[in-house]
């Protein structure tokens, strides 16, 4: 009960003045970082370390870390920015990256450190996912994909010995599952939540050959790679081989059963089934990082990149400078080969530095997964300020198609119709 | 009454049973492992050897609870005081001067609780932004009063209509003030009300969470419904951890309830019976 | 409770006097009045008219284009139709149930005091916890309800409640009618408390069966509780939000989107506060007339 004092004299100022984002120590400088991985039980113990490393290197800095809950960080964070409170560095996922950088006030990083500096420490590719309108806005702390995880139990079981690389070799494993074990969900594909949803139909929309949208925001997906492909996955759904009323969680609570044998997930699934099992590190050799089926053998395998960035917002004219507080904090967590292993050693996630990249080479699943990682495409509607009503759109339109309320032709062209609809608001700007 | 007490004791039972299922559950899983609990054959019935308080202890290191319920039960308390002052006013008002004006603020009264909170929120805080009332914990319980008045207006406009005005009347021919009248007569016998509006007051400023998430961002203000979100997170859900918190936080409201319970009954009852 | 007879002085019959005092009574009300509730209601009515978002620090006077893109989008009809369906059923049954409730709690009966106290939980329970707990006991692939319903024989493979419309709705007004039970009976239980219980057994003497007692004495009596009770519980629906929200986030497809949450998503997800507002506007041109007829009757009641 250590906290209780410090907890008694935090709400007592609550009390009494109710404000209290003000400086506390004239002589520090304070700096403010806002994150939700610092907030959450599985990481919160490394990144306390974290963050004490970086006080103690700088002493003059006083270092104020606010968490939100993961789903009000977008929201508290767009209104924070807009009450003008203060904030010096802040933690987004990569998806927000647009709509974040709608608001006009993120530091260009290509300006800050310099194009050259970057791609030195960090592999262009990775680069990429904190790019936004040409401006480099966010910095890579973690990157990846949202990849399939298999259960080599599950597929043993149905007989199914090496993890199927084309869709029809996936299909016929799904079966074999099915076969096995009658109350299992095979493949455990998002239907319940359009934010899972909308990834997962992506995924399969490009296996196919299409795209919901082209780089000028003109609709794509009105065509015979998407009804295909929706198709596909309605026809998993009639032959029970997916399921409804299933979000991450649920996937990942059957995977660690032994219940599903795929679904898609960041890399961080290994970690997921080592908790939902209850066994640990004991269920490692059970998860396997496998590719998205391709239609012919020898296609590139899809999937999603997935990371979290360290944005610098602009708040009241004060700017980012190159060796500023903010500028060596953002430094510390993602250059600094250390902290990004003592980050993927506590909790999985992969770092993005070349040098510390080198330093995981002798773990399978991390090089399997990066391997795959190397062809993920960017989530599509997270280029466009909408993005949330766009993945909504193609979530509705999804769900709509796999609990069968609509043949999947029509729905894909509601989808195409409704996209339209929001990327003319977009145009007129 | 035909039924004999016992079979009435025994349905009486089953359906609290149904009510407070979820309580139950809530308590349990608090005290289980997650993967014993979201298995596909929950035991509804904990088995002793799986028990543990872990999650408690997590709670207590980990979140600032203590914190959450202090907040919360400041904003509680201090907006049903405002805005019993307030609605007792407002319905004496309402209740004993019937101009056109007062009808017409009684009906705006009521019809502004009708847009959705999530939109009413908006103007709240771009209000509070410009009087740097954002947050801050006094700003939300001024906002919680707000949302709880026009309700509460009304409710004591009723309790109000139910005693004669002739008894206010009385006593200022004896040499009383208005407000006097009120204050010694009116107001006394209206303490059911007040003790009704006041449950209903409390009711909106814990259970609140709208304006509570988008008024106040810093950790240190937080309220428990705020906090409670804290426990789900990016890709899971501590589901323990969660549980015991709301397990927790049922123990301020229930020896407050048990402290007041003899209260509100007897006084709603006594109340009623003395009109 | 609050009964009717009592006859309110009328306006003619005041005395100045006693108008001034009127006047200085409503003006602490009424300036608070103004600054937290009538500014924001007319202020959140207004935006409706503005281009609002994420790119505009400053609204845009932009006319009814919001309107118009309400109509374009048709998604605005479906919403309003599950949120009067999710207000009635919710009110509908917390009311039938509550009552029944509080009926059986006024027996007199052994263990009466803690099965009342007890039954009050549901309404403190945050609501985090009780969304979490309802989304599990309806799971399709790890609650109770199936868990149960399989051992029991009556299902042979688990059921995805949440997954079809009708199930979705009926999911969310049951978590809500669960919260809210309390709270009536409660207000219920108040009023059937002050009812003399001379009047029943004159009804008995009668020859009244239990019914006839119910239908003539009960109900005649909790008139103005009802009346109250159904005012706060249809309102208190039409505004839930979190329940529903952490339950099935409006799906599948919308099915469970009220009002409610569509401003939010509006508001908070797209950042189109202009439009959110419109939406706003929508509902409240819809119940505005009703409320109005109801509520001035009630006020001449009074």
């Amino acid at each position: 009960m250590k906290t209780t004092r410090r907890e008694f004299l935090a709400a007592a100022s609550a009390l009494g003045f109710g404000a209290a984002a003000g400086p506390a120590f004239a002589q520090q400088r304070t700096l403010t970082y806002i994150g939700w991985s610092h907030d959450e039980a599985a990481s919160k113990p490394v990144l306390t370390e974290m963050f004490n490393a970086f006080s103690t290197a700088n002493p003059s800095v006083r270092l104020e870390t606010i968490g939100f809950p993961w789903a009000q960080m977008q929201q508290n964070l767009i209104l924070r920015m807009r009450a003008g409170q203060p904030l010096d560095v802040a933690q987004l996922a990569e998806r927000w990256l647009p709509t974040f950088a709608a608001l006009n006030n993120l530091a260009d990083l290509n300006e800050l450190f310099g194009r050259a500096a970057l791609e030195e420490k960090i592999d262009a590719g990775l680069l990429r996912i904190g790019q936004s309108g040409g401006k480099q806005l966010g910095l890579p702390w973690t990157a990846a994909s949202i990849g399939m995880v298999a259960n080599r139990k599950v597929l043993g079981d149905a007989g199914v010995n090496q993890i199927p690389t084309t869709v029809d070799q996936f299909v016929g494993a799904l079966r074999a599952i099915k076969r096995s074990n009658p109350e299992a969900v095979p493949y455990a594909l998002a239907t319940k939540n359009n934010l899972s949803m909308s990834p997962d139909f992506q995924v399969w929309l490009w296996t196919f050959g299409g795209r919901l949208l082209d780089n000028d925001g003109a609709v794509k997906v009105n065509g015979e790679a998407g009804v295909r492909a929706l198709s596909f996955l309605v026809d998993l759904m009639k032959e029970n081989l997916a399921a409804r009323d299933i979000d991450r969680p649920d996937a990942r609570r059957l995977f660690g059963q032994h219940r599903t044998g795929f679904y898609a997930d960041a890399p961080l699934a290994r970690g997921f089934a080592r908790d939902n099992s209850g066994q640990g590190r004991a269920f490692d050799q059970y998860v396997a990082a496998a590719p998205y089926p391709v239609v012919a053998a020898g296609n590139n395998p899809q999937s999603v990149a997935w990371g979290h960035l360290l944005v610098m917002p602009i708040i009241g004219g004060r700017r980012p400078t190159r060796d500023g507080d903010a500028a060596r904090f953002v430094q510390h967590l993602a250059f600094n080969d250390d902290m990004q292993m003592k980050y993927f050693e506590a909790v999985g996630l992969f770092p993005v530095t070349k040098t510390a990249l080198a330093r995981v080479r002798d773990d399978a699943y991390v090089t399997q997964w990066a391997r795959y990682a190397s062809f993920a495409e960017a989530d599509e509607p997270s280029k466009w300020a909408n993005a949330a009503d766009l993945t909504t759109i193609v979530g509705e339109e999804v769900q709509a198609a796999l609990l069968q309320q609509k043949p999947p032709q029509q729905a894909i062209a509601d989808m195409a119709r409704r996209l339209e609809q929001r990327m003319r608001d977009v145009r007129r700007g | 009454m035909q039924r004999s007490p016992v079979g009435t004791t025994v349905l009486a039972t089953l359906i609290a049973a149904f009510i407070l299922f979820p309580v139950y559950w809530m308590v349990v899983t608090s005290l289980l492992p997650t993967d014993i609990v979201l298995s596909r054959d929950p035991p509804l019935l904990p088995p002793l050897s799986a028990i543990s308080l872990q999650a408690y202890a997590d709670v207590f290191e980990r979140k600032p609870l203590l914190t959450w319920l202090v907040n919360t039960l400041f904003v509680t308390l201090g907006s049903v005081a405002v805005a019993l002052v307030i609605s007792t006013l407002a319905g004496y008002s309402l209740s004993r001067f019937r101009t056109r004006g007062q009808q017409t603020a009684g009906f705006v009264l009521l019809l502004s609780k009708m847009l959705p909170p999530t939109l009413i929120v908006i103007p709240f805080f771009i209000m509070f932004t410009s009087f740097g009332l954002i947050d801050s914990l006094f700003g939300l319980m001024l906002a919680n009063a707000a949302v709880g008045v026009p309700f509460a207006s009304w409710l004591m406009k009723g309790f109000f209509d139910g005693i004669p005005y002739e008894l206010e009347q009385a006593a200022m021919i004896d040499g009383c003030s208005e407000l006097g009248a009120m204050r010694r007569i009116a107001v006394p016998l209206c303490r059911p009300g007040i003790a009704a509006s006041a449950v209903y007051l409390g009711i909106v400023a814990w259970a609140d969470f709208v304006f509570a998430r988008t008024l106040v961002s810093q950790p240190a203000n937080w309220v428990l419904t705020v906090g409670l979100q804290s426990f789900v997170g990016e890709h899971s859900v501590d589901w323990a951890m969660l549980m015991a918190a709301g397990s927790l936080s049922l123990i301020p409201v229930v020896i407050l309830f048990l402290l007041l319970e003899p209260f509100l009954v007897s006084g709603m009852t006594h109340g009623a019976v003395a009109n | 409770m609050l009964p009717l007879s009592a006859r309110a002085p009328q306006v003619g019959g005041l005395k100045r006097a006693e108008a001034r005092f009127g006047i200085a009574l409503v003006a602490l009300p009424l300036a608070a009045f103004t600054a937290v509730i009538l500014y924001p209601f007319v202020d959140a009515l207004r935006l409706s008219l503005y281009r609002y978002t994420l790119m505009t620090p400053q609204p845009v006077f932009d006319g009814l284009r919001n309107f118009e893109r309400l109509a374009e989008d048709g998604e605005i009809g479906p919403i309003w139709v599950n949120t009067v369906v999710f207000v009635v059923a919710t009110t509908a049954a917390t009311f039938v149930l509550g009552l029944a409730w509080a009926i059986i709690l006024n027996q007199p009966f052994r263990g009466r005091t803690i099965i009342r106290s007890a039954s009050l939980l549901p309404w403190v329970l945050p609501s985090t916890v009780t969304a979490f707990i309802w989304a599990w006991i309806l799971n399709a692939q790890y609650g109770v309800l199936n868990a149960a319903l399989l051992v029991a024989g009556l299902i042979d493979e688990p059921i995805a409640w949440l997954a079809t419309p009708e199930g979705a709705m009926s999911g969310v007004v049951l978590a809500k009618t669960w919260l809210s039970v309390p709270l009536f009976s409660a207000f219920f239980l108040a009023g059937l408390q002050a009812l003399p219980l001379e009047q029943v057994e004159a009804a008995r003497i009668d020859g009244a069966t239990n019914g006839q007692v119910i239908r003539h004495v009960v109900l005649p009596h909790l008139r103005t509780t009802m009346v109250v009770t159904l005012v706060l519980g249809a309102m208190g629906n039409l505004q839930q939000f979190d329940v529903i929200y952490a339950m099935t986030g409006g799906g599948p497809v919308r099915a469970t989107t009220v009002l409610s949450l569509e401003v939010r998503r509006q508001a908070f997800e797209n950042w189109n506060i202009g439009l959110a507002s419109a939406v706003g506007v929508i509902w409240f041109l819809t119940i505005a007339g009703p409320a109005y007829i109801y509520l001035r009757s009630l006020f001449r009641q009074g």
